[in-house]
């Protein structure tokens, strides 16, 4: 039996009393704390606890968050293992949160590229002319100093 | 027969991993330049591939971003892999492209099978000042 404490379990109901379609119902619960709790026990535990929670006659709102959020952590599973099948539609937006996720979950390919631009470098030759140094004759440096 | 069904380049594009959606910012339709070379930071090109459920789930692919004929950008290590699905997302974020001359910038993915998936993005030079004369 999955284990939650009571300030995890009220933390699901208050986003499920305050969620207003089933996709801010799925978003808000996958990020609660209990959430990370329930998705670390396997598909078999999950199918099982969900099954335990939804067959039961009392239902408040206590019991309809966790039983939405056990389906959530389904639905995460299921991304993984594509033959994993529950019957959502238990739940009032339990077919349409099972629907709309497993629409969205084809893989995705990354790749990160760095581009290495090449410094582009030209040379020429100065246009000035060859460079003298004259002697106070006017004649060129290398001339008078071989005198 | 395996299809680009969305192809486009923006500022960003990334997935949430708890929703598997994807979000895209800054859609690159043309960029004008104040003078070129131009430097662009961030160029994130997506495609959203889809197939048959008889197709290969396996493609390699090559990305290449040239604009008049010159190479810009290109690697061939892009791995399309659909798995089980019908639908793969590709995302190349390329981190910093000297583009160093105005024209159409063209950015691919060319799977082995030959299937191309293309966006251009029109680079275009400063504006010339038009004064009336009166």
């Amino acid at each position: 039996m999955i284990k939650l404490t009571k300030s995890e379990l009220l933390e699901f109901a208050q986003v499920f009393i305050l969620a207003n379609t089933p996709l801010s119902l799925f978003n808000g619960l996958i990020r609660c704390a209990g959430m990370e709790k329930l998705r670390k026990n396997s598909e078999d535990v999950l199918l099982r606890y969900y099954d335990h929670i939804t067959a039961r006659a009392g239902r408040n709102e206590i019991v309809l968050a966790l039983a939405y959020a056990v389906l959530c952590a389904l639905v995460l599973r299921a991304r993984q293992i594509s033959s994993l099948e529950v019957d959502a539609s238990r739940l009032q937006w339990g077919q349409r949160i099972w629907d709309f996720m497993r629409r969205s979950d084809s893989g995705t390919g990354g790749l990160g590229i760095i581009a290495r631009q090449e410094a582009m470098i030209t040379s020429s030759n100065s246009p000035s002319t060859e460079m003298r140094i004259l002697g106070p004759d006017g004649l060129p440096a290398s001339s008078w100093s071989n005198l | 027969m395996v299809r680009p069904k969305l192809c486009f380049v923006a500022s960003g594009v990334t997935r949430d991993a708890d929703t598997n959606a994807i979000s895209a910012y800054n859609i690159l339709e043309g960029i004008r330049a104040a003078g070129v070379p131009v430097f662009i930071q961030n160029v994130s090109f997506f495609v959203l591939w889809e197939r048959d459920p008889t197709d290969n789930p396996n493609y390699a692919g090559t990305f290449t971003a040239a604009i008049g004929g010159q190479t810009l950008v290109t690697n061939a290590g892009v791995v399309v892999n659909f798995g089980d699905k019908t639908k793969h997302r590709t995302i190349v974020n390329v981190n910093g492209m000297v583009v160093p001359t105005v024209g159409l910038l063209t950015l691919a993915l060319v799977l082995d099978n030959g299937v191309r998936a293309e966006y251009t993005i029109a680079i275009e030079g400063p504006q010339a000042n038009v004064q009336a004369q009166a």
